[in-house]
């Protein structure tokens, strides 16, 4: 009993501190997902729901988020299969198609009929003739939002001498002295400035210069993907 | 002669029949914002300066989403048509209809999507235990 109560307890803790770590964990497409809840949101609500299970609604919205992305990859490969690099209107509707064939189109198998007579398009024409706009409930700005990249600059470039001939002057300059100070933390031993970044779940308390270099490292060298902000800030 | 003039008109009819939709399209104004599609086409590799495509995939998109959304709440209609039977009480209280991911697996299903959500998780000695009882065992577990 006494083992399974431990394990319990550390599972428990585990689970905190995943979810703590999560909290700061931004995922590249936590924005988009968020818009793409809202519109299917609204599209559900004009159909005639009044409230939805919150899974329902993700599911969903990583459904539409799916279809976009192969509809578009789609018909970048007809695009591409054409010998061209953009796609025109004829690529999208072959690319609806392939993504309706489950359900059978009229009209794809006459070879003397146009495209837009088809099946799919005319569904579409239909489908809007029928209802209103539904506006979009929040102004959407441009994304992904593209950074400026400041550099860290070279050695040559901030007129310092590089520490042996090893090094060359092109290089990035290394960061401040004051920020290669090494931190004990609670119980845990000593960690370098360094490990900073990679081991970020450790809580402890931080000096400002490692903070101010720990949040320029975190902003000019991981760009793109997953940043990873470490406890016990401030 | 007359075959080939014929075809010709019928192309012509077909060459307006699809700009007129593509203009029509400009009229409309989506749900989807035209920013997300654009982000996800972008993403996809899909390279396009017309505007108009954008909208129509964001078109094509949102009649999917009403689609399946339409079916999942025929399914919720019959669900409760089936359900209630004498009380009336219940009929009130079960007139607020909503998005339950049965229904929608259900509807996705015709679709060819397969969604399908577990129907319980048995991560923890304490699943399943009425909760009344729950704490009591979770208290002698951290005792023990």
């Amino acid at each position: 009993m006494k083992d399974g109560g431990f394990e319990n307890k550390k599972e428990l803790e585990n689970s905190k501190n995943q979810s703590k770590s999560s909290k700061f964990y931004i995922k590249s497409d936590d924005f988009a997902l968020a818009i793409a809840k809202v519109a299917v949101a609204q599209v559900c609500e004009s159909v005639g729901f009044q409230s939805f299970q919150h899974s329902a609604l993700e599911a969903l919205s990583d459904i539409i988020v799916w279809y976009i992305y192969n509809l578009g990859k789609t018909s970048n490969f007809n695009a591409n299969l054409a010998g061209r690099v953009e796609a025109n209107v004829f690529d999208v509707i072959q690319g609806l198609e392939e993504l309706e064939s489950g359900l059978g189109f009229a009209g794809a198998s006459d070879v003397n009929r146009c495209v837009a007579n088809l099946g799919i398009v005319r569904d579409i024409v239909h489908f809007f003739g029928d209802g209103g706009d539904i506006t979009f409930a929040y102004e959407v700005p441009w994304f992904p939002v593209v950074k400026e990249w400041k550099r860290i600059g070279s050695f040559w470039e901030k007129g310092e001498d590089p520490h042996g001939e090893h090094i060359p002057s092109w290089l990035p300059a290394f960061p401040d002295p004051d920020t290669y100070a090494t931190q004990s933390s609670v119980g845990n031993g000593t960690m370098s400035a360094s490990n900073e970044v990679k081991n970020g779940r450790v809580e402890r308390k931080i000096e400002r210069p490692l903070l101010n270099f720990q949040q320029q490292f975190a902003h000019n060298g991981n760009e793109g993907g997953s940043s990873h902000v470490g406890g016990g800030k401030g | 002669m007359n075959h080939n003039r014929q075809s010709n008109d019928g192309k012509h009819d077909d060459d307006s029949a699809l700009s007129d939709f593509l203009a029509s399209l400009m009229d409309y104004t989506p749900t989807i914002p035209d920013e997300l599609v654009e982000h996800y086409l972008a993403k996809s590799g899909f390279q396009c300066p017309d505007v108009r495509l954008i909208r129509l995939v964001a078109v094509a998109t949102q009649k999917f989403v009403a689609e399946v959304a339409n079916d999942a709440l025929q399914h919720c209609k019959a669900r409760q048509a089936a359900v209630v039977k004498d009380k009336r009480e219940k009929q009130q209280k079960d007139k607020r209809l909503i998005l339950t991911m049965d229904d929608l697996s259900k509807s996705l299903l015709e679709y060819g999507v397969n969604v399908k959500q577990q129907e319980y998780f048995a991560d923890s000695p304490l699943t399943g235990i009425d909760p009344a009882t729950r704490d009591e065992v979770r208290i002698m577990l951290l005792l023990c």
